[in-house]
């Protein structure tokens, strides 16, 4: 498809030229063993399928409820945001918004950001915003941190099994589900894909 | 092995785009994605230094400060990061205490202990085994999100134990130290330029 790429590793900086990979095969550092790139099987179809399964189990997720309880006939009901809203009640702004960037603001716009940057791609319309939107995402990625919060929903729901009756609702199997979906999504994007489509943009 | 530095090169850190590095970096920006780029994150040594500094000092209140309090039926039950780890142990639910105990405690202090290692042998321009150093990094930064399992355990546990007088939960001051050791350590992490590991190997060659 393309010549041998010149690249640096970006863990050491290790310059070499990255092979042509076969689809499915991964090429790391010949020097410390990072991961440079990967050529998974029709990439952009499959992340694109994944993005919109993702971002509707986002949306179910939201709107069901997560976990409930009940303690001697009364029932409390929450979603996934009823943390963040608790917590800006009870005078805790900062965790409030940190738990509501990190587990619903930054996860929503990657998946957003992502569905246009993918539906750009697919059907090669509004390139303009692929740069700005696609980078958006490299840097907010770390910071969304959904697959922790289901630990942490395991956790919460051990914890109040010796007092109460824990409830899991229908938000919560949503919630396993889009957690498997994204790790998916990282398996099937192939970056590089979308970084070659904005170098292409710009040299027309 | 030539690293692109000495080839005259420089990588974007973002999309990975080749550039040739002209005499000054400042304000140099990436042509493909536009993010600003540099051959090596500037003044990361220093930048990792003070996150660390920081973190280390809050993580002092973080641990012995309450982070939660659960009130039931009239009677308040303060608990600490460590606590709470031991309360999941005495029901039985050892797994589950492995984990919270790996990603609340182990997790936040190696990663203050291995981030400091390597601030140090990067400093002294050390020889040894970069290759093992440079995997304690990456695996530094795959884990570190993982501690902000407490933070989220309590916000779950504000929004449902909402009894009344029968049991309410709040959120405890050493909560907020906590969530600022997990950000401030995953900055530093960001912060810290791992292919100065790989410099000092090179200019003996």
């Amino acid at each position: 498809m393309h010549d041998q790429e010149l690249i640096a590793c970006h863990d050491c900086d290790l310059l070499q030229r990255l092979p042509d990979l076969r689809t499915g095969q991964k090429a790391r550092c010949l020097r410390c063993n990072a991961t440079l790139g990967l050529r998974p099987k029709d990439s952009l179809n499959r992340s694109l399928s994944l993005t919109i399964t993702a971002l509707v189990l986002f949306v179910l997720a939201n709107t069901f409820p997560f976990l409930s309880l009940t303690l001697q006939g009364q029932l409390v009901e929450s979603t996934l945001i009823s943390g963040a809203l608790s917590l800006l009640e009870a005078g805790n702004p900062w965790l409030s918004s940190l738990v509501l960037l990190t587990t619903l603001i930054f996860p929503l716009m990657n998946l957003c950001a992502l569905l246009y940057v993918l539906l750009s791609l697919r059907f090669n319309y509004g390139a303009e915003r692929v740069r700005s939107l696609y980078r958006l995402i490299t840097y907010a990625r770390p910071w969304a941190m959904l697959e922790v919060m289901l630990l942490a929903a395991l956790v919460a729901g051990v914890k109040l099994g010796d007092y109460a009756t824990v409830i899991t609702g229908f938000a919560l199997y949503c919630f396993i589900a889009l957690i498997l979906i994204l790790a998916a999504i990282d398996n099937t994007l192939d970056p590089r894909l979308i970084w070659r489509y904005v170098k292409q943009q710009e040299q027309l | 092995m030539i690293s692109a530095r000495n080839a005259g090169l420089l990588a974007c850190a973002h999309c990975h785009t080749l550039v040739r590095r002209p005499a000054t970096e400042d304000a140099l920006r990436c042509p493909t994605c536009g993010s600003r780029i540099h051959s090596r994150i500037p003044n990361s040594i220093q930048k990792t230094t003070a996150l660390l500094i920081a973190s280390l000092l809050l993580y002092i209140p973080a641990n012995t400060l309450p982070v939660m309090s659960m009130m039931y039926l009239g009677a308040p039950e303060a608990d600490t990061i460590m606590s709470g780890v031991l309360d999941l142990l005495e029901e039985g639910f050892w797994p589950l205490a492995l984990i919270v105990f790996v990603a609340s405690i182990v997790v936040p202090l190696t990663k203050l202990l291995t981030l400091s290692l390597l601030v140090v042998s990067v400093a002294l321009k050390s020889h040894w085994r970069p290759l093992d150093r440079t995997r304690i990094y990456r695996l530094t930064e795959l884990v570190g999100r993982w501690s902000m399992v407490d933070i989220y355990v309590i916000a779950i546990l504000v929004a449902l134990v909402q009894f009344g007088n029968l049991a309410t939960v709040h959120a405890g001051p050493g909560s907020v130290s906590f969530a600022a050791v997990v950000i401030l350590t995953m900055f530093a992490a960001n912060t810290f330029d791992p292919r100065l590991i790989w410099d000092a190997m090179e200019s003996e060659q």
